[in-house]
């Protein structure tokens, strides 16, 4: 009886059992950290905030190769695209110029339409920019690595935009990188308006597939085409920047397509807005 | 076993190179957390090394900083690729590639469906089926042709020692 107490408990105290006690150990601890939702706690911010430019630093160094065959295959893809674009250029040099008598002569309309109904300026606002450094927008988690030499002047929520609309807003900075969290991040929450009606809704990141609005209260009028733009509610985006447009109705759920496709974008502009020194 | 310690060392390097290749890397068809997981299961660890619990939960650690995954989630993904070989070990099931890869089937499905039902309840917000399951599938698809390249270069290994 008590060799085999003895035997049980040499069994237990023997280093592979001890391994498989400590791996279980931690393993609980990687659940509790999980189902507990530590990163919603200051601790897990505050541990973000100091490490991501770290990690950072550690994956730039260690995925050089990785880096390396990527820009290969890219700078290929690159050349293929101009040998294309050249293609087309090409073909449409002789429609160009009356295409750009057109436009002139539109924007000296919109103009006169301007002055007219006697309409303010848009807005303007000071902007930084800031090189991507990684994208992780291919995640139901869709977020972006961004590199500045104005860090100091980011803050948190600072809105992302590209040069047709906007991306999304600054979550974490520190004095090397920032993290901006994507509109398909499926955390994303924006206050919208649909169309020339105005329509108020509330769009919602879906990870890979496109974003959807909801508590839209007239749903039925909204129409695929229709553009999308910020409504300013919330005070963290400036009101009429272009999202998208909208994609696809079935009943309630209107899916937008972004006008930003991140994955084209080396770099982006972060927009020093600020609800209160804009008076709105 | 205990020859494996310096090929311990690469395969810890391979896994960090593969995490942090996520910078890199962006795309649907292949999530490098899995086939890290993917690796861990293959990789044949020492019985007796403690350190590697610890790196598994650092590495871990550093990839959900890098990717801004919720914390624990990679380290536990790691942690349980790693100990289901131990369970193996302990319920004495024999070692058969075939029943290995049963296992890992079973787990990518079960994981799948957590992950996909898990951000169904808490954000609502239901993810194409069909791009969600692409990243299981090639690792999968993925487990035979590195089974075979893993297990040879650590055969390889012992047998030079």
């Amino acid at each position: 009886m008590r060799l085999s107490r003895n035997l049980r408990v040499q069994k237990i105290l023997s280093p592979s059992s001890r391994v498989f006690i400590l791996a279980i150990i931690l393993f609980v601890i990687s659940l509790i950290l999980f189902l507990g939702r530590f990163e919603l706690t200051q601790s897990a911010k505050n541990l973000r905030l100091y490490t991501t430019s770290i990690s950072y630093s550690i994956s730039y160094i260690v995925s050089t190769p990785s880096k390396l065959i990527n820009s290969g295959i890219q700078s290929i893809v690159d050349l293929k695209e101009i040998y294309n674009q050249l293609d087309e250029y090409n073909r449409n040099q002789l429609t160009d110029s009356a295409s750009f008598q057109e436009v002139v002569s539109m924007k000296l309309k919109i103009a006169q339409y301007e002055d007219l109904l006697n309409l303010t300026a848009d807005q303007e606002y000071d902007f930084i920019t800031s090189r991507i450094v990684a994208n992780f927008s291919n995640k139901f988690i869709g977020t972006i690595l961004i590199k500045s030499d104005e860090t100091e002047k980011l803050f948190i929520d600072m809105p992302a935009a590209g040069p047709n609309g906007i991306l999304g807003r600054v979550t974490s900075l520190d004095n090397k990188v920032a993290r901006v969290l994507l509109l398909n991040n499926i955390n994303s929450r924006l206050p919208v308006i649909i169309s020339e009606d105005a329509h108020q809704g509330i769009m919602i990141g879906q990870g890979q597939n496109n974003p959807i609005i909801e508590y839209v209260r007239e749903y039925k009028n909204i129409k695929v085409g229709d553009l999308v733009t910020t409504s300013g509610k919330g005070g963290i985006f400036p009101p009429y920047l272009v999202v998208g447009k909208v994609a696809k109705t079935e009943g309630e759920r209107i899916e937008v397509e972004l006008i930003e496709d991140v994955s084209q974008l080396n770099h982006i502009v972060l927009l020093n807005y600020k609800f209160n020194q804009n008076n709105e | 076993m205990n020859d494996l310690k310096i090929s311990n060392l690469i395969f810890y390097f391979i896994l960090i190179f593969i995490i942090s290749s996520n910078i890199v890397f962006n795309s649907i068809y292949f999530d490098l957390t899995l086939i890290s997981c993917l690796i861990i299961y293959i990789l044949k660890w020492n019985e007796t090394n403690w350190i590697i619990c610890i790196v598994l939960f650092l590495l871990g650690i550093y990839n959900d900083i890098l990717v801004f995954t919720p914390f624990g989630y990679a380290s536990s993904l790691f942690l349980c690729f790693y100990l289901i070989d131990k369970v193996r070990y302990f319920l004495s099931i024999p070692l058969n590639t075939n029943i290995k890869f049963l296992i890992f089937f079973l787990l990518m499905l079960s994981l799948f469906s957590i992950n996909y039902f898990t951000i169904y309840v808490i954000y609502h917000t239901s993810i194409s089926l069909f791009i969600s399951i692409i990243p299981y599938m090639v690792v999968i698809l993925l487990y035979f042709p590195l089974d075979f390249t893993i297990s040879s270069i650590q055969n390889k290994y012992v047998r030079i020692k």
